[in-house]
């Protein structure tokens, strides 16, 4: 099983790189937002199966307080490009 | 104590301090003196503080909770129809001509709870080939990745939205 | 046991699945609007099929707890994310993309 958790870490890393073209290339701060988001959310997985490989639960309570950071962030980014400040 | 209105202002934080400390234990998974001390204080501190954001709407404990147990139910079928949606996208990104027509769609609702929006748009988002743009009041302004298909989805059958109504007892 | 396992096994490889599309779409779409679909659609099942196998694979304990209350977060907060970003773009008036036009 830790065979098929290695393979799919991989090919989630490779997934966040086919994503850093957009946040790299992509038109607009928007694009880059939306991909910086995606990739984010693969962490949140790449996490998990990092706490499985090495069998450190820790890693779960990680990934959830990773989630919620990556969510807060992204909506204090957005209020910010809307209004000009985070009021 | 009654389950009538809102309920009083010591018994939404009783119950709020109740739903976090078990929150607090599914964490940490300790028992001893220490966690559990830690797990009150930290607990009283977020109860002190923003008590008043929780349990906002209008209805009785009992009406809420049923209203909980039938979106729980609802549950399966919009899972089912998420993975639809997402095997039509799937379909539609990896073909190689691309076949997509994108466009905004208005939808009118008659809904005005907060919770029942929440669920309305981000359902919406998930299921039928649609990512919501902007909610005024009970106005959905929605993107569509294949407009003739989400327009006869949402603005003729509209069954999500019966759907949702049916179950927070509110007017389509 | 043994089914279980193959259960998880499944599960990982839909989720994996479509974490790839949302990848790929993310690079073959045109236009921004297009672009959230696969970033609000794909990514959210494929992340919450990966984490269902590894509660599948984990079994009863405290970490598929967790790993539950993880996903029903996803399940909420993703398409809100998502939702506000697109937002800003419809606020900034940027006008989607139409069939025939070029991709941006």
């Amino acid at each position: 099983m830790n065979d098929i958790f290695l393979a799919s870490a991989i090919i989630l890393i490779i997934t966040i790189f086919l994503c850093l073209y957009r946040v790299l290339y992509g038109p607009g701060v928007e694009n880059r937002l939306i991909a910086v988001n995606t990739v984010g959310t693969k962490t949140i997985i790449l996490l998990v199966i990092i706490g499985f490989l090495y069998e450190r639960p820790i890693f779960m309570d990680i990934s959830i307080v990773y989630a919620m950071i990556n969510f807060i962030a992204t909506l204090a980014i957005a209020k910010y490009l809307r209004r000009g400040c985070i009021c | 104590m009654s389950l009538k209105g809102n309920g009083s202002p010591v018994a939404r934080r009783i119950a709020l301090f109740g739903i976090l400390m078990i929150f607090w234990y599914t964490l940490s998974g300790f028992l001893d003196p220490f966690h559990l001390g830690a797990g009150v204080l930290c607990c009283a501190i977020v109860t002190l503080i923003s008590g008043d954001l929780i349990f906002r709407s209008k209805r009785s404990l009992f009406e809420s909770a049923r209203i909980f147990i039938r979106f729980v139910l609802y549950i399966p079928q919009l899972l089912l129809e998420i993975l639809y949606a997402n095997i039509d996208v799937a379909y539609r990104i990896l073909h190689p001509a691309m076949p997509i027509d994108p466009g905004l769609i208005t939808i009118e609702t008659g809904f005005t709870g907060d919770v029942l929006r929440t669920a309305f748009a981000n359902s919406m988002t998930l299921t039928p080939g649609t990512v919501t743009v902007d909610v005024s009041g009970g106005t959905f302004t929605v993107h569509a990745l294949v407009l003739e298909t989400s327009q006869k989805e949402l603005l003729e059958t509209r069954d999500i939205q019966n759907h949702l109504g049916k179950i927070f007892d509110e007017a389509t | 046991m043994h089914l279980l396992n193959t259960l998880a096994l499944i599960f990982i490889a839909i989720g994996l699945f479509f974490m790839v599309v949302g990848a790929v779409g993310l690079i073959r779409l045109p236009d921004f609007y297009t672009r959230a679909h696969a970033s609000g659609k794909c990514d959210t099942l494929g992340e919450g099929m990966m984490l269902i196998g590894f509660i599948l694979y984990e079994g009863m304990t405290l970490i598929a707890v967790k790993l539950v209350l993880l996903v029903i977060f996803i399940f909420i907060t993703s398409p809100t994310a998502v939702h506000s970003l697109v937002n800003v773009a419809h606020s900034r008036n940027i006008a989607p993309w139409k069939k025939g036009d070029e991709r941006r």
